[in-house]
């Protein structure tokens, strides 16, 4: 894939992956072939800030992991009141960095 | 995958732990301290789908399942769930297999992949939630 494009959408979607991460991703963006760039751009990647706001709001009810499609956790956090208050009020700590991670993953299968 | 899969036991273990320690603080203080630990219910004062699951828990071991059903038929779940998942969890792990992982793999594909499934368990569980508001939980 062309460097520019790859640096356009990297500065566009930087915020949704980890830091560390950044250089393996423009990596694998550049040996990637150009037919890619459209299912790298419908991958569904996630805001991980959008995603703290919902785990605010509405993580008690396991929506927060609905909308990532972890629906397994979502069901158990649904079931057990927000996994007793603690699970919860935990997702609003590990939410932002879970998003990031799923969102790699989406790109990984979508370059595959 | 191996790596998801032992953070999937590992997240099992401490979830039932979580599961039965309740239970246990619920079943010895529970009628002397009650605790109440719904965010949702603090907060907006509107009972969440899963509340009275302790209460209704607490008549089904006193032997009162018609109560424990007007409570919250949620409270059958939990005792079906807290019973099976250890007994299977120790199954995985003294055999060594992972029938509980791909179990859970399956239900959580067949909810992506047919809505029907996710229609009905959101159904009940919304009619559920509208009964909790009905009854004031």
């Amino acid at each position: 894939m062309d460097a520019q494009k790859v640096d356009m959408y990297l500065m566009a979607n930087g915020k949704n992956f980890e830091a560390h991460q950044m250089l393996l991703l423009r990596e694998m963006l550049i040996k990637a072939d150009d037919s890619k760039f459209l299912a790298l751009q419908t991958a569904n990647t996630k805001d991980p800030l959008t995603l703290l706001l919902i785990s605010i709001i509405g993580g008690h009810l396991g929506i927060d992991r609905f909308v990532l499609g972890e629906t397994g956790l979502g069901i158990a956090k649904l079931l057990t009141c927000g996994g007793l208050g603690i699970w919860a009020i935990v997702d609003w700590f590990l939410i932002m960095g879970r998003t990031r991670e799923i969102n790699m993953q989406r790109v990984q299968m979508a370059l595959m | 995958m191996q790596t998801a899969q032992r953070k999937f036991y590992l997240f099992l273990s401490l979830f039932l732990s979580m599961v039965w320690g309740w239970g246990a603080y619920n079943f010895l203080f529970g009628a002397a301290n009650p605790l109440r630990v719904c965010l949702f219910r603090t907060v907006t004062g509107i009972p969440c789908p899963s509340c009275g699951t302790t209460r209704s828990v607490n008549a089904l071991l006193h032997m009162h399942p018609g109560e424990a059903f007007f409570i919250n038929p949620l409270g059958y779940v939990a005792v079906l769930a807290a019973l099976v998942l250890p007994v299977w969890l120790m199954h995985d792990i003294f055999r060594r297999s992972n029938s509980c992982y791909r179990f859970y793999l399956s239900v959580e594909k067949r909810f992506n992949t047919k809505p029907v499934f996710a229609v009905l368990f959101f159904g009940l569980i919304t009619v559920n939630w509208a009964w909790n508001i009905y009854k004031h939980l």
